[in-house]
């Protein structure tokens, strides 16, 4: 008996000796990096609490996985396994790169994104991600040709899907995004020529999936094309089959409503007459009249109606959407900040209606209080009184402006309604003519929102306001160096140092 | 003995993945649970499932093997009878004792499953249907097992067979209805905390990590000992009450 148990303990033993097996692999890979990754989300609650150590050793835990599991043990037969481990060291490398880029270690997320390519070239998937991700590195460094090879590399080897899971999911915007950036290369010389390649992707994707998703979101592209070279007649046209396509689908991905809008959009920005966009607007209404994008076809009604000078009407349809979509925080108080709009305007009406457009504004910020419409109002205001002339009616509302801003800004968390009233406050600070203030607090929100398109304007527009309206060039320089710190890997950060260069140079 | 049992399944399970135990854990894992949850953290999703499904077969081969030799030690002490060779008489009354825990499951299984035909309307959706039908759930379990908690106690002290003991303890359950409800309702609500606990592993994997469960798990065995003690104990000093009362 006993020597029948010795003889199954060293049968286990050496089994599990000849090599791991790779269930049992993947699934410590698995937990792992779901481990690492909790951790991880739970530091980014609060990131400007967590020391840059404390990143560096997330970072360091993320490439111990990713180098853990990256290479196959070599009794293994499974391929699927290994690549399914595969895949799991490359998320890892991945979480890594985006910790090293928040640290703004660009270098190393470089070298990261490079030792994958050799890693995990061989799968798909993984491929695509780090091309996708290379290809934006490359796109923000302004380095457009290499973006165009790497995000054609994934075309050409990554199948497009419908699903927002994986690098699949994005192929079909890349033809799109590589014809924009030709554009942006050549300076827009051909356009017919730059988004010659996208056009042949999408028609060969409406050709080979009839009846699919693929196909409607192909066909949404080739409007996209269309409307980019401004050939609006076969834009609507597509649109037309588009509408007419979603509607045979049992299970449109898109309701008919919105592509019916997107053609009284296409109408708007082709110019054509306003009554025909109009028409087009209420067949919405009429056809699909309980559409979730009623609300923007109001909007849009409304605004066609100004458009047309018709502002009773305008008032009428803004009215129904306060009235009927009292509950939607964008609608309703951006219809309300509309209708004060057209209140204020004198060139509609015969007697002055200022001062229900005041209460109109007024009224926004007690109604929706957490709303960029409400945050908008001040500055209305202030705007009515300078246009009439009255200059101290439009400053004591600008000064009032200003102290809500703050007040606002202090009591809320830093956030995207946060940022937008610290824009709205550098917005009354410089109306104020108080540049010295607008251009401190420019900066300071462009280092809040270091990293990002729209941190970088704030630099930016600092540093040009602190040089055209301050005139102190030291300042402007100062402002623009750091702008070329914070971004030095991309095409604003070389930009601002040799603007800063020159700034200097023409100072001395 | 029961409850090593469970502790040694639980700990094959939770260590499945690694690589000595993997030949014999990862076959158990894929048994009990399916391919899919050999997968972090679905495994943890899956767990409570599979240690029930576990807990089912020693249930059925161990459980009532082991429980009517607690009732022979406890009728000894309550001073009836002789302990020795109890592990030799369960044994030999192992096929009642087994046919009794399968019968057993069947209906808890059965009634369970029925619960899962209802339609999911609105009111059950609701916070007061869910309970209510909770609630009728853990009733139709307490009647069910006090109906059929005197079978082990009848094999393994009078030497029934699977009929006259299923029998039996239905007469004596009846005559004995409410001290019988209370001796296995009491234990049964003490641990349906955990076992909600651990029927509700969504929040946990979503608010916690799902290493908890282990501990949960692990929780519900040291509490499911005492229980068990104290139920047995319970059971065979009503049955032996009931029995000498009729003598």
């Amino acid at each position: 008996m006993k020597n029948r148990i010795f003889l199954i303990g060293l049968a286990l033993l050496t089994i599990s000796c000849s090599g791991e097996l790779e269930e049992g692999r993947r699934y410590r890979a698995e937990r792992d990096l779901s481990q690492a990754n909790r951790e991880f989300e739970t530091l980014r609650i609060r990131p400007q609490d967590v020391a840059p150590e404390t990143w560096q050793a997330m970072a360091d835990r993320f490439e111990d996985i990713a180098e853990r599991y990256k290479s196959p043990t070599k009794e293994t037969s499974n391929r699927d396994l290994t690549n399914e481990i595969q895949a799991i060291s490359a998320r890892a490398s991945f979480t890594a790169a985006q910790v090293y880029s928040a640290l703004g270690d660009s270098g190393r997320v470089s070298e990261i994104y490079q030792q994958m390519a050799m890693d995990f070239g061989h799968l798909d998937q993984v491929f695509g991600e780090i091309a996708l991700a290379r290809g934006q590195l490359a796109e923000r460094g302004g380095e457009f040709g290499k973006a165009i090879e790497l995000y054609q590399s994934i075309i050409d080897r990554v199948p497009p899907e419908i699903t927002e899971a994986n690098v699949a999911g994005i192929v079909m915007g890349l033809p799109l995004r590589i014809a924009k950036l030709r554009l942006k290369e050549t300076g827009g010389s051909d356009p017919k020529d730059c988004y010659a390649d996208a056009k042949a992707y999408y028609e060969g994707v409406v050709r080979d999936y009839p009846g699919e998703r693929l196909q409607v979101e192909a066909q949404s592209k080739l409007t996209e094309v269309a409307s980019e070279l401004e050939d609006w007649d076969h834009a609507i046209e597509l649109l037309e089959t588009l509408e007419a396509q979603l509607l045979e689908m049992e299970d449109p991905p898109r309701h008919p409503s919105e592509v019916r809008f997107s053609i009284a959009g296409i109408q708007t920005r082709a110019e054509m007459d306003p009554a025909l966009t109009r028409d087009c607007l209420l067949s919405i209404l009429e056809e699909y009249p309980d559409c979730e994008i009623k609300a923007n076809v109001l909007s849009a009604i409304a605004i066609n109606a100004v458009k047309r000078e018709q502002a009773e009407e305008a008032i009428a349809y803004f009215d129904r959407i306060i009235e009927e979509h009292a509950d939607d925080e964008d609608a309703a108080p951006e219809a309300m900040l509309q209708r004060g709009r057209v209140l204020g305007a004198r060139t509609f009406w015969a007697k002055d209606r200022w001062p229900e457009a005041l209460d109109q504004f007024r009224a926004i910020s007690i109604q929706y209080p957490i709303t960029q419409a409400a945050l908008k109002a001040p500055l209305e205001i202030a705007k009515h009184y300078a246009v009439a002339g009255d200059s101290v009616a439009s400053l004591a509302a600008l000064d009032k402006a200003e102290r809500d801003y703050r007040s606002f800004i202090t009591r809320y968390p830093p956030g995207p309604i946060v940022y937008f009233a610290r824009e709205r406050l550098i917005q009354a600070l410089s109306l104020m003519r108080n540049f010295d203030d607008a251009v401190s607090e420019m900066v300071r929100l462009g280092d809040d929102l270091a990293g990002t398109p729209r941190g970088a304007s704030h630099l930016v527009a600092a540093a040009r306001m602190a040089f055209i309206e301050l005139e102190d060039t030291t300042r402007a320089s100062t402002i623009l160096v750091h702008t070329s710190e914070v971004y030095q890997t991309q095409r604003v950060g070389q930009w601002a140092a040799a603007e800063a260069d020159r700034i200097r140079g023409s100072n001395r | 003995m029961v409850s090593g049992l469970q502790v040694a399944i639980l700990l094959l399970l939770i260590n499945f993945h690694r690589s000595p135990i993997l030949p014999l854990g990862l076959p158990l894992v894929r048994l009990l649970g399916g391919e899919n949850v050999t997968h972090y953290p679905y495994f943890f999703f899956a767990l409570p499932v599979m240690f029930f499904r576990a807990n089912i077969v020693i249930n059925i081969l161990i459980a009532s093997i082991a429980g009517a030799v607690a009732s022979i030690y406890f009728a000894k002490a309550y001073g009836y009878g002789d302990d020795r060779g109890a592990w030799g008489r369960a044994l030999r009354a192992s096929p009642s004792l087994i046919a009794i825990a399968i019968v057993t499951v069947g209906i808890l299984y059965a009634i369970s499953w029925l619960s899962s035909q209802i339609p999911d309307t609105d009111f059950f959706q609701g916070a007061v249907g869910r309970w209510g039908l909770r609630l009728v759930l853990i009733a139709l379990f307490v009647i069910v097992q006090s109906f059929l908690a005197y079978t082990t106690a009848w094999v393994a002290l009078i030497g029934h067979k699977f009929w006259p003991a299923i029998r039996d303890s239905v007469r004596i359950t009846s005559k004995t209805f409410l001290p019988t409800i209370i001796a296995i309702g009491v234990p049964t609500l003490f641990l349906y905390p955990l076992s909600y606990a651990t029927g509700r592993i969504d929040i946990i994997l979503e608010n916690l990590n799902p290493e908890i469960m282990v501990t949960l798990l692990v929780l519900q065995i040291v509490c499911q000992i005492l229980v068990t003690v104290l139920l047995v104990g319970a059971v065979t000093r009503l049955f032996l009450w009931r029995v000498e009362a009729t003598k």
